[in-house]
């Protein structure tokens, strides 16, 4: 008897492992989204945004601040727009 | 505003002004960050979530991906529990929930796939610990059928008790997907059933052995097991069916199984659902279907058997399965045609060739299924939807009244307009100008505002006066029937037209009497009008009102007249054909399935819908295909038939296989991959050149409209609106108009930019090209929401050669067609590739076959080489490398025999000698005491002993003893001599067995009990009298060790594996020493006294003689077990 224990006891383990990984995965999720875990994630993401935009934001008036004349500003800007397409944010220029 | 990075933020001059970090517009939350630096501000609009006006498949409310929250999550500006801040620890927003939060559809997936392969791996070593335990060990049947119970006991306790909660709070676990019946309310439990069935059947293809059935059955018993075991496939067959039809039937998912480009999870579900019954069907009714042919013999027996099982069917309640046509019965018979072919040729087709023959099988059954239930349901779904269709008219219209009605409601111009009594035109106008342009002006309006009792002077023969709102009144009461949109009527003059007539009350405020104003609306559609259709970008899905028409084309006819049309099909005019009793019609003409339905004695509707192609019917049969191949690999991979699979070495035929099927597969993939990408970018190009060409010709009808403008601004843009409605409805596009800074003046579509779903800017990319690089056209992808679109840019230049504006077509409205044009095309291509595949897996097994034929003639020749026999030359016409290899072989064959006659010759005279040595010998040993006893009994005879007599008896019982002794080797060598006079014929082993048992058992071992476990019918091909020598010898020898050894016990049992059957005898004598298991079947060995040593050497000689195999297993003193095995008896 103890033989047959033995020789399907792989199956048991498989089986074991397959339950536990279906409950620690559910409880991980579970735990992942509550308001308080979701909330400290949004705040990591807004700060991690804000200094990503306020970087960007000093690269483009350091930039400008160089060649301050109106119309090549606008050229020079727009040519540079492909490669800021992918920054997930958009942004506008006025004067005052 | 000298720069904008895009056009996807609605947003104003204005906006930007204020200082607020966080701003709500009409299409989301932003983070604002501004900058300013010398005469510059730079502002930054970060997006946080997607906020629209209303939600459809392409407009959703979601946070910006990073943040990766999920929507039931609400922002708010006043300052709650979850605050969040900027870097600069300013409060930003709160975040609230809305509702509670659940798991993810795709989290509750992977949840579920563990659960079940858990629960399956948990079943597996439950049954392997059951199925080795001594309880009910010889009815591995009824066994397993507890075990079947005992499961479907637990499964049903689980969903009793809807456990694991968690997967029934999911859509996949409501019957938001599929429900059939209290017993399959869901797709998820549907899915676990059906694996749990798979798990179970491959548990009775495995482990149960229906072999103990065929022990010695009577004739009626072998019958009635046979017709039930038929009776059981058919059965199995018939739910097979049910179920398969209810996953097309009963399911929301539709399957999708015609468009993989739209398939979804969920109907990938429902493939395997269908895939993992196939599969059990297959694995049950194979083991039932081949224990049936072993008991019936005959294939015309088999033919009464299953006559039999159909006639029992038919008493059962089964008749449905008759009703759906004979088309199930066809495939029940052709797959027993299968089985049978597969049990024909057993030998020529290996295992991967009847998995291909079954999955085209199951592909083709599934595909069929898939038709026959997937039309009658959209067959249904039309009639419902010309219903519907019949009695709304215009569900865009009923949509957008419900906003204009609020709006116009709460309009501070209109109510002070009212008040100071401002003429009518005046608020019609602006009206008109302001709610029922774009979509509505199709309709011809007529705007009346009656005054608190207030008379309407109707304009007729008689011009009589009538009380306003009682006019109005009268006309809902008498032809108006409710809408969706309260106060919205549909009215029905019998004119066939859509009219419509929505009444705002302006009554809100009752102490305020110069607001006691009634406002009614009257649409009137035009005759004959085909819709430009509106984008689904624009409708609510909320509001449930559009259903997707895009698919087909409606007509309606009064008095047999067409009055309108909608979509591609082209109606007749006068309409011809009749309904039948049921008030519908379905019928084809000029590629389109019609339903006709005939709303009352003067309105009749036509819904159509175009006919599949021929190449898109056989959509699904290569996606079943593919899916039933790939859920096999899985399968296959996850069972222990991978191991056996790697361990399979393949021959040169396979491998020849192989080799032609992968150039094939990949050079396929290659040009598929390549076709694709040229084909998309050509079909890229050719609407880009398309919409350049529509973008010039509402250009050139622009021009000639506009062309005398010296500049176009906002102040005109109500005119220009108009006009590019107009236009639109021409030219089936939506055109947008931008001043020369890029800012908009008027659109055909405004609801766009009302609804905040682009801003009033243009794309900045296209600006730049067409202003600062002077390009005069430009085209380029654009999205809103999750809708990606092409949308074309042109400079307008007036008649003084001035640049006044940038027109804009933006193709959203037909985004869906092209989709469909790029998925039809891949579908065809896939179907294509499907079919060469299939051809080439075929053209492969030939081409293989024909190249490996002249070696597989060449192994056949050279396993018939037998030394001492002719052996045949191979004839070979043609001079090629096989030619050239069968010379040699023909050579080969000439040395053979001389060589074989030589060695023949010499080896006669080895054995000669080596037998008359051994004679020689053998009869030695008996003579030396037989001369000495005689010399004895002379000497004795001499001397007169006094005991003469006594030693005369003694010493004559020697000498007989002897001549015994002599007589038992003359025989053994007599019986040795005798062996190559064999006849083989086919025996059944187990009469021989029983034969040799009972003879011992009469005379030889009263003390030794024996057990037999045999089956009837182990046919072998085997010379009769030499088995029986052979079973005697074995026997003899078991019981000769058992001797006075007490509960002698000889055990002999036959057991079939695969193409062979094993014989075991155990006994428990005194076992055979170590040192002497080699040399046991050695001619002259032996541990007997009186043995020869002959005995097991002829019988290892006899059974080898036939292919057969001996061995054994002893330990000294507990007993020796022998095994044999035989080939099976082939016909």
């Amino acid at each position: 008897m103890t033989i047959i224990f033995k020789k399907y006891l792989n199956n048991l383990f498989v089986s074991i492992a397959f339950f536990l990984i279906a409950i620690l995965f559910f409880y991980y999720q579970e735990s992942k989204i509550t308001i308080d875990n979701l909330h400290c994630s949004l705040q990591k993401e807004i700060f991690l945004k804000e200094n990503l935009i306020n970087n960007y934001l000093k690269k483009i008036t350091d930039f400008y601040k160089s060649i301050i004349h109106g119309k090549i500003f606008k050229m020079i800007f727009l040519q540079n727009y492909l490669q800021m397409k992918d920054w997930h944010f958009s942004f506008m220029i006025k004067t005052n | 505003m000298i720069y904008w990075s895009d056009n996807s933020i609605p947003i104003s001059i204005l906006d930007t002004n204020s200082d607020s970090q966080i701003k709500k517009l009409k299409n989301g939350w932003y983070r604002v960050i501004s900058q300013k630096f010398i005469n510059y501000q730079i502002v930054c609009f970060s997006l946080i979530k997607s906020e629209y006006a209303y939600q459809n498949d392409y407009l959703k409310n979601n946070y910006s991906k990073s943040f990766n929250l999920p929507p039931e999550i609400d922002i708010t500006l006043e300052r709650d529990k979850y605050l969040i801040k900027g870097v600069d620890s300013r409060f930003l927003f709160s975040i609230q929930l809305n509702s509670t939060l659940h798991l993810s559809e795709k989290n509750i997936y992977i949840i579920l796939l563990f659960f079940i392969l858990g629960f399956i791996f948990f079943s597996s070593y439950l049954f392997g610990i059951y199925n080795k335990t001594k309880f009910l060990k010889s009815y591995t049947l009824i066994k397993f059928l507890i075990y079947f119970i005992f499961i479907s006991v637990l499964r049903f306790i689980l969903f009793y008790f809807d456990f694991p909660s968690l997967l029934y709070d999911s859509k996949l676990f409501s019957p938001y997907y599929y429900a059939a019946s209290e017993f399959l309310p869901s797709l998820g439990d549907l899915l676990i059933n059906s694996s749990i069935f798979l798990h179970l059947s491959y548990l009775f293809f495995t482990q149960v052995k229906l072999e103990a059935l065929l022990k010695r059955p009577v004739l009626i018993k072998k019958y009635t097991l046979s017709i039930f075991s038929v009776f059981t496939i058919i059965v199995f067959f018939y739910y097979y069916v049910v179920i398969c039809k209810s996953v097309i039937y009963d399911s929301s998912i539709q399957m999708l199984m015609n468009d993989i480009f739209e398939l979804t999870f969920e109907s990938l579900i429902g493939s395997f659902i269908i895939f993992a019954l196939s599969v059990s069907f297959i694995l049950v009714s194979s083991k039932l279907f081949y224990l049936c042919k072993r008991l019936t013999y005959s294939n015309i027996n088999f033919v009464y058997v299953f006559i039999s099982a159909i006639i029992l069917f038919l008493l059962f309640p089964f008749q449905i399965f008759w009703k759906e046509g004979f088309f199930y019965p066809v495939f029940l018979i052709v797959f027993f045609l299968i089985l049978f072919l597969f049990d024909f040729l057993k030998d020529r087709i290996n295992i991967i060739q009847r998995i291909f023959i079954l999955i085209l099988f199951f592909s083709f059954f599934s595909t069929f299924t898939f038709y026959k239930y997937n039309d009658n349901k959209e067959i249904e779904k039309r009639k419902l939807l010309v219903q519907k269709l019949s009695a709304e008219y215009d569900p865009v219209a009923e949509f957008l009244f419900k906003d204009i009605m609020l709006k116009v409601k709460s309009d501070t111009i209109i109510r002070n307009q009212l008040k100071r009594f401002y003429p009518e035109d005046s608020i019609v106008n602006y009206l008109k100008n302001n709610y029922l342009k774009g979509y509505l002006s199709k309709y011809s309006q007529q705007i009346t505002l009656c005054k608190d009792f207030q008379n309407l002077i109707i304009n007729s023969a008689n011009n009589y006066n009538v009380n306003c709102d009682k006019f109005f009144y009268d006309k809902i009461t008498m032809n108006g029937y409710p809408t969706q949109t309260e106060n919205f009527y549909s009215l029905d003059f019998g004119s066939g037209s859509n009219s419509y007539i929505a009444v705002i009350r302006f009554f809100d405020d009752a102490s305020d009497s110069l607001l006691r104003t009634s406002l009614y609306i009257e649409l009137d559609a035009k005759f004959i009008s085909k819709d430009l259709g509106y984008p689904e970008l624009l409708i609510d899905k909320k509001l449930n009102l559009i259903r997707d028409l895009s698919d087909y084309s409606y007509a309606k006819y009064v008095n047999k007249q067409l009055v309108k049309r909608f979509g591609k099909c082209f109606y007749d005019n006068k309409l011809t054909t009749e309904v039948d009793s049921s008030g519908f019609r379905n019928f084809n003409k000029d590629h389109f399935n019609h339903i006709l339905y005939n709303v009352n004695n003067r309105v009749d509707f036509i819904l159509s819908k175009q006919k599949i192609g021929f190449l898109e019917r056989l959509s699904p049969f290569s996606n079943f295909f593919i899916a039933f191949t790939l859920f096999l690999f899985v399968l296959v991979f996850a069972t222990p038939y991978s191991r056996k699979i790697f361990s399979l070495t393949f021959n040169f035929k396979t491998r020849l296989q192989i080799s032609i099927l992968s150039i094939i597969l990949v050079s396929f993939v290659l040009i598929g991959i390549t076709t694709f990408i040229y084909i998309a970018n050509l079909s890229n190009e050719k609407n880009s050149e398309l919409l350049t060409e529509k973008t010039h010709s509402v250009l050139i009808e622009l021009e000639n409209k506009l062309g005398n403008e010296t500049k176009l601004d906002r102040n005109i843009s109500a005119t220009v609106n108009d006009l590019l409605v107009k236009l639109s409805n021409v030219f089936f596009t939506d055109i947008n108009l931008y001043d020369t800074e890029g800012v908009l003046i008027a659109s055909s579509r405004m609801q766009i930019f009302e609804e905040g779903l682009i801003s009033d800017f243009m794309n900045a990319k296209a600006l730049y090209e067409l202003k600062v690089n002077g390009k005069t056209q430009y085209v380029d992808k654009e999205n809103i929401g999750t809708n990606e679109y092409l949308s074309s840019y042109m400079p307008f230049i007036n008649n003084d050669n001035k640049l006044i504006a940038y027109i804009n077509l933006p193709y959203f409205a037909k985004q869906g067609d092209l989709r469909r044009e790029i998925s039809s095309f891949l579908k065809a291509y896939l179907n294509i590739f499907l079919f060469l595949v299939i051809i080439a897996i075929v053209v492969a097994l030939f081409v293989s076959n024909y190249i490996t034929s002249p070696l597989r003639l060449i192994i056949s020749s050279l396993s018939k080489i037998k030394l001492g026999k002719k052996n045949e030359k191979i004839n070979w016409k043609s001079n090629d490398e096989i030619g050239n290899l069968i010379i040699e072989y023909n050579s080969m064959i000439d040395q053979l025999s001389i060589s074989a006659e030589k060695l023949a010759k010499s080896e006669r005279e080895v054995a000669w000698r080596e037998m008359a040595k051994q004679v020689a010998h053998e009869i030695k040993n008996p003579l030396t005491p037989m001369k000495l006893s005689i010399q004895h009994l002379q000497r004795a005879w001499k001397d007169q002993v006094p005991d003469w007599d006594e030693r005369l008896t003694r010493l004559s019982n020697t000498i007989i003893e002897q001549i015994d002794s002599l007589s038992v080797i003359a025989s053994d060598f007599s019986d040795f001599a005798k062996m190559p006079g064999v006849e083989l014929e086919c025996v059944d082993i187990s009469d021989i067995i029983i034969k040799s048992v009972d003879l011992f058992k009469a005379n030889d071992a009263a003390n030794i009990s024996f057990n037999l476990n045999i089956t009837e019918n182990c046919l072998i091909k085997a010379d009769k009298t030499q088995m029986l020598r052979v079973f005697n010898n074995l026997i003899k020898n078991s019981i000769q060790a058992i001797s006075d050894k007490e509960n002698g016990i000889i055990e002999v049992s036959v057991n079939p594996k695969d193409e062979l059957y094993i014989i075991t005898i155990i006994d428990n004598g005194i076992g055979i020493d170590k040192s002497q298991q080699t040399k046991i079947f050695s001619p002259y060995f032996t541990t007997k006294s009186g043995g020869t040593g002959l005995g097991l050497a002829m019988v290892k000689s006899i059974i080898e003689g036939i292919g057969g195999k001996i061995w054994f297993e002893s330990d000294l003193n507990s007993g020796t077990k022998f095994f044999i095995q035989f080939y099976k008896f082939e016909k």
